[in-house]
């Protein structure tokens, strides 16, 4: 019974190798894809494509072996960090300094929001037609208008 | 001739300079002569660098190694293509080049205005020529390409020499899209200087109504255009023959041609806002300079080095020329800026925030918060390294695709949100009615499908959003096709392809920029398929095959080919889809002799749905067997099916209006109208 059991276990670890290798290449590329390759090509680690190029192969080798020492994305990478500095990874860190790389496009565009609606209200105040506008639902004619106005094609 | 080129670019240095003095003093002393006189030293200018260039081209043709520049970027054996080519494959020849094609368009822009704006040329003439003096003096005294070839001889002396061959142009650059990417792309870069020194201009000379933006709309496009063009073209480049399987890999010589591009665009859309509603002109005045100092930019950070680039090919100390350059540049701008902000005071005040006026300033928006998260994430290690290790910086570090994709990717989107809206939005103030009647079944098909594309497996988050946009505003613009055509065929009696056709040429900007829109929509599409991209590597010998889904792959010949230029290792590659066969294919592996360089040439199998994408990733240990990497990767097509349609679009909206027939009577008016109603409704 248990050599039985011990050859269906080895038939399905041979049928199942090829989607284990292919779920294994797909977690290398993940995590490759967040890491530059060391040969100085500034490639991704997962597309350097240099002939013979004398880093990609070991590093991959390293993400895999860290891979199957069950370490997971976020413990492999600062791992790498430490080893080869913290321009291995594709991306800086979201801490102290390296924040500021990942926050201040969010910060210049919630600037440019406020700037925007600080001028649409200061144009808005100026308009001296305001409040003296009828309601366009209420009034026929404008209504009217309104619709002429939002299909009219302007001969530019 | 070397000296001739030489001459003619001394001369043009010298020639520039005059016509900035002569145009400037001619405005002060109110001297037609010398305005004149600054006009035609403008006309010499572009001879001079004309013939200083056709000097430099003479010299890579006949071979003449004596040249420096000629024995670093050429060789006997290139194709004539390349020679050619090869003028502008360098640091100091493409720089050449940037300087003559702003001659050529200082040139046709003094025939084309000089009459229709006497007032504003003169202004025009002197920044376009200060330009000018600076790539010209860059040449002459920094760069020069006629520099000849000098050994260190025993005791400390200098002496020629003239090389048996040169050293080739670089692999890369040995492509045919090569030879027209830089060129395009300098069309754009160098287009922008017209509405720039027109912006300028009108400031200078207080003529600040919208006669700068008319006269420079075209000039814009045109410029816009072939920045667009060259960064796909790139994009397919890098595509085809850097073989690691995609089209953009934000490195910083991409994003230097992305941000002008993007600073552009926004000033392209609020542009319409001034011609409409006279509104938002300091910030055209804005948008301009800074599309131009990008432009600079661009080619500061291609030229210096500064970043880390697969571009390094093109770095030389020539950065701190360039620093100067854009600080003197932008300085005086916004000095002139600020000093006519009087006279740029808005005629018209924003009613509603539902209005296509607001909708351009939230594109407008969207758009530099892009470029500057591009900018940011470019300049940012150089940031690092240079901030104080008390704020945790000095150290060095990489801002590549995952930062920018993050960032980006949701930015993107929303701007492809706001392409399907603001068009459809009514100037002034849109109504409930109006909005519902315009984006309720285009949102309602596009969420309906949103559903469909979820249960067909697009799981990847931005990919379906993308997808689902994408939807929303191609109904948008079918939507509005379909209803100017509709509206025309009932009142004219042509049929729908017709009325498409004329409702198009009648309003060429209108429709021009929906075609333009839907070219973006097209990009987006191929965009999106780049989360699904899947790929596998193998070692491959004759007879044996490789599967990737529906595709094998069948080894059937290696073979080594010995060409004029290069080595070349070549695979035969029988292409079988769900078990027949469809095609042939022939990766390479080269391997260039003069450089010795290698460069991989990839087989690409396009469809509409994927590309098969298969690169000769080198040979087995054994060498009886070759590495093939390939790749599936989805709808790409799209990407360059949505430039070419975005090219397109652009031209049409270039294209002068077709007049209208004859007008009608208004009592017929009137009739033709009660009948589209009667249809409509």
């Amino acid at each position: 019974m248990n050599n039985t059991r011990r050859k269906l276990l080895l038939v399905l670890l041979v049928l199942t190798a090829p989607f284990a290798l292919a779920a294994d290449r797909e977690r290398i590329k993940e995590v490759s894809n967040n890491m530059i390759c060391m040969c100085g090509c500034n490639q991704l680690l997962a597309t350097c494509n240099h002939l013979n190029c004398p880093t990609r192969g070991p590093m991959q080798d390293e993400v895999a072996k860290m891979l199957d020492e069950g370490k997971t994305q976020a413990e492999i990478l600062p791992a790498f960090a430490d080893k080869y500095g913290l321009r291995v990874l594709a991306a800086p860190p979201t801490s102290g300094f390296n924040l500021s790389v990942w926050i201040m496009p969010f910060v210049a565009l919630g600037i440019g929001i406020l700037a925007v609606a600080l001028v649409a209200r200061r144009w808005k105040a100026r308009s001296p037609e305001q409040g003296a506008q009828p309601d366009i639902d209420t009034s026929k004619h404008h209504k009217r208008l309104q619709e002429e106005l939002d299909n009219y094609t302007p001969e530019d | 001739m070397a000296q001739v080129g030489q001459f003619a670019l001394a001369l043009s240095v010298v020639v520039a300079a005059y016509s900035i003095v002569a145009s400037l003093l001619g405005i002060r002393l109110k001297s037609d002569k010398l305005i004149a006189s600054g006009r035609n030293a403008a006309i010499g200018v572009f001879a001079c660098v004309t013939m200083s260039i056709v000097s430099l081209t003479y010299l890579f043709l006949i071979d003449d190694f004596s040249i420096n520049y000629i024995a670093e970027h050429s060789n006997r054996d290139l194709p004539v293509y390349f020679k050619i080519s090869a003028v502008w494959g360098g640091q100091e020849g493409s720089l050449l080049f940037w300087g003559w094609l702003l001659t050529v368009y200082s040139a046709l822009v003094i025939f084309q205005n000089w009459r229709k704006h006497t007032a504003m040329m003169p202004y025009v003439t002197a920044v376009l020529m200060s330009s000018g003096l600076f790539f010209t003096a860059m040449n002459l005294f920094v760069v020069n390409p006629f520099n000849q070839v000098v050994v260190l001889q025993p005791g400390g002396v200098n002496a020629l020499f003239v090389p048996q061959d040169g050293a080739g142009l670089n692999p890369l650059l040995q492509y045919i899209l090569m030879v027209i990417h830089p060129p395009i792309l300098y069309l754009g870069f160098v287009g922008f200087a017209v509405p720039f020194a027109f912006a300028i201009a009108a400031m200078a000379s207080r003529q600040l109504g919208d006669t700068w933006i008319r006269t420079t709309r075209r000039w814009t496009m045109v410029a816009w255009f072939f920045l667009g063009t060259g960064i796909l073209l790139g994009g397919k480049w890098a595509y085809v023959e850097l073989g690691w399987g995609g089209f953009w890999g934000w490195d910083p010589v991409e994003n230097a041609s992305l941000m002008p591009w993007l600073i552009a665009t926004a000033y392209l859309h609020s542009v319409m806002v001034q011609e409409k509603k006279g509104m938002m002109k300091v910030w055209n005045m804005v948008l301009i300079i800074l599309t131009y100092v990008m432009c600079i930019f661009g080619t500061f950070l291609t030229r210096s080095g500064l970043v880390s680039s697969v571009h390094a090919f093109a770095q030389s100390p020539i950065g701190g020329y360039f620093l100067a350059f854009i600080v003197v540049g932008l300085s005086g701008s916004l000095y002139l800026l600020l000093d006519r902000l009087n006279y740029l005071k808005s005629d018209n005040q924003m009613e509603s925030l539902v209005s296509r006026e607001s909708s351009f300033m939230f594109n407008n928006l969207i758009l530099l918060a892009s470029c500057f998260a591009v900018f940011w994430g470019t300049i940012f290690p150089v940031i690092s390294e240079a901030a104080p290790e008390w704020m945790g910086g000095g150290v060095k570090v990489t801002v590549g695709p995952p930062f920018f994709n993050r960032v980006n990717v949701p930015i993107a989107i929303f701007l492809l949100f706001l392409t399907g809206v603001g068009p459809l939005l009514a100037w002034r103030k849109a109504s409930t009615n109006s909005l519902k009647r315009n984006f309720l079944w285009p949102a309602g098909i596009a969420l309906a499908s949103g559903v469909g594309l979820f249960f067909l497996g697009v799981d990847h988050f931005y990919a379906w959003l993308s997808l689902v946009m994408c939807i929303f505003v191609s109904l948008t613009i079918g939507r509005e096709f379909y209803k100017g055509a509709r509206a025309r065929s009932v009142g004219s009696g042509e049929n729908f392809v017709e009325a498409v056709v004329n409702l198009t040429l009648r309003n060429t900007r209108r429709y021009g920029g929906y075609i333009v829109h839907f070219g973006f929509v097209l990009l987006f599409l191929g965009w999106s398929g780049q989360a699904f991209t899947t790929d596998t590597q193998s070692e491959t010998g004759i007879g044996e095959t490789i599967t990737m889904r529906q595709y094998t792959l069948r080894m059937d010949k290696l073979a080594i080919e010995e060409m004029p230029n290069y080595t070349t290792s070549k695979a035969t590659i029988s292409l079988f889809e769900n078990g027949e066969k469809v095609g042939v294919l022939y990766p390479e592996r080269r391997f260039y002799t003069s450089s010795g360089q290698p460069t991989t040439e990839v087989a690409i199998w396009s469809t509409l749905k994927e590309d098969l994408y298969v690169v000769f990733a080198g040979s087995a240990p054994d060498g009886k067997k070759a590495v093939m990497q390939v790749y599936l990767n989805p709808l790409v097509a799209w990407v360059w099916i949505g430039g070419i349609i975005l090219g397109l679009g652009t031209l049409i909206a270039m294209l002068p209006n077709k007049k209208s027939a004859p007008r009608t009577s208004p009592v017929n008016r009137v009739e033709e109208r009660r009948e589209v109603e009667q249809h409509t409704t």
